[in-house]
């Protein structure tokens, strides 16, 4: 696979929340707003790309057996440094990104890439895929948030933005969620039954 | 492409290299950081004794000692002068409390400005919360001014007004015209799908400003 399909695979054909159904709670869980959307999707990209260059530099090293615990000690540590990090010289930013963080740490995604990509390939590979799935899953984040914020809330990043609209409050909460992320799904799946369908004639 | 063997050595031996080397770089990172974050804390906090309670001089709070109710935090109260700590013409505008309540995912802790007969709420802030994104968290979220496309083309209004709505409307309220009716505060507007949020915040600032009244105000001076 060539570099640049490593990087793209990530965003729409293998996207890891509408086609690989991964990361699901926390894309429900802040996709209530669009800040909170681009904050989270940001903060686990960065993560996603640093777990999966340090378990490709690794992989050589650890047995198969105990690379679990390994990737997962690996994850754990990177975002903790990166919270310190923030706290002492981007206050600002770790108080906007907040509690999700440490989130990331349990973020399927991250775990997934390194089981399945980062501990078989490069290190540049590696990089680019975990930009990849990344931004893939901050855009999945930020279409339903996009949806959302903008249907639950008639705002847009805080911003108001038809005038007199009353919004559907139930967007913002779990339910809402639920609909909105299985109504996305069926399209997505549909897209592609579709497109196969296309690609066997 | 070969990796190691699965010896049991191998496994045990590798699984402890990268934890000590995990716990290494944590507590490299950590003593880099920890007095920075100490600092930043220390502002924060100031700078919230100051957002409560604007009439006083910003070196004019003066930390005086624990209030052992459980909605303390770490029972601190501050008394808040209008002139610096040196200025011996002093007078004392009001008290700074910090409490705390447990909120929905978090313990949420809240900065008390009150007068000096701790009979007005002046002003709150709250200086920690992980409540839920979108629902909880908006207590500290600040109205939007104008709309989406106001702020796209760049016609933004600053007026200034950046405190969170939520927490703005405690100021000047007295401590006893907050009444609960059921579940539902009588004298502020709750935080929409968050009423626990709401309520957690609430019931911290008034229960600290009570026992603060009671236990400390009240108390023979001297006993304090």
């Amino acid at each position: 696979m060539s570099k640049w399909a490593t990087f793209r695979d990530g965003l729409f054909k293998n996207n890891p929340v509408f086609v690989v159904n991964l990361g699901l709670c926390p894309t429900l869980a802040t996709s209530t707003s669009l800040r909170d959307a681009v904050g989270m999707g940001l903060a686990a990209t960065f993560v996603t790309v640093g777990s999966n260059v340090i378990v490709s530099a690794i992989r050589r090293a650890v047995p198969n057996r105990v690379r679990i615990p390994c990737y997962v000690v690996v994850i754990a540590t990177f975002v903790t440094i990166v919270e310190l990090f923030l706290g002492a010289y981007q206050p600002d930013l770790y108080k906007a990104l907040g509690i999700f963080l440490p989130l990331i740490v349990v973020n399927c995604i991250v775990l997934y890439r390194a089981e399945v990509y980062a501990s078989k390939n490069g290190v540049l590979s590696s990089l680019l895929d975990g930009f990849g799935m990344g931004f893939g899953f901050t855009l999945a984040v930020l279409l339903l948030g996009f949806i959302r914020e903008g249907l639950g809330k008639g705002t847009l990043m805080g911003y108001p933005v038809i005038p007199g609209f009353d919004p559907v409050g139930i967007m913002v909460l779990p339910p809402g969620g639920f609909l909105t992320m299985g109504l996305l799904l069926a399209f997505f799946s549909w897209r592609r039954l579709k497109s196969k369908e296309g690609k066997s004639r | 492409m070969s990796k190691r063997e699965d010896t049991f050595q191998s496994m045990i031996v590798v699984l402890a290299v990268i934890c000590a080397a995990a716990g290494l770089g944590l507590s490299a990172t950590y003593l880099a950081t920890s007095e920075r974050i100490a600092a930043q804390l220390l502002q924060e906090r100031m700078a919230a004794l100051r957002t409560v309670l604007p009439e006083a001089h910003p070196d004019g709070f003066s930390e005086v000692g624990a209030s052992k109710s459980a909605f303390a935090v770490n029972g601190r109260y501050y008394e808040a002068y209008d002139k610096p700590l040196t200025d011996s013409s002093r007078k004392l505008v009001g008290y700074a409390l910090e409490a705390q309540g447990s909120g929905y995912s978090s313990m949420i802790a809240v900065t008390v400005g009150t007068d000096p007969r701790a009979d007005v709420v002046k002003g709150i802030k709250i200086t920690f919360q992980q409540e839920t994104p979108g629902l909880g968290t908006n207590c500290e979220a600040v109205k939007a001014e104008g709309t989406l496309w106001d702020a796209l083309l760049g016609k933004t209004k600053k007026t200034g007004q950046s405190a969170p709505w939520f927490q703005a409307q405690f100021r000047e309220k007295r401590s006893d015209s907050f009444v609960k009716v059921g579940n539902k505060y009588q004298n502020i507007d709750g935080l929409t799908g968050a009423t626990i949020t709401t309520n957690a915040v609430a019931d911290a600032v008034v229960a600290a400003v009570n026992h603060f009244k009671e236990e400390i105000l009240k108390a023979p001076a001297g006993s304090r």
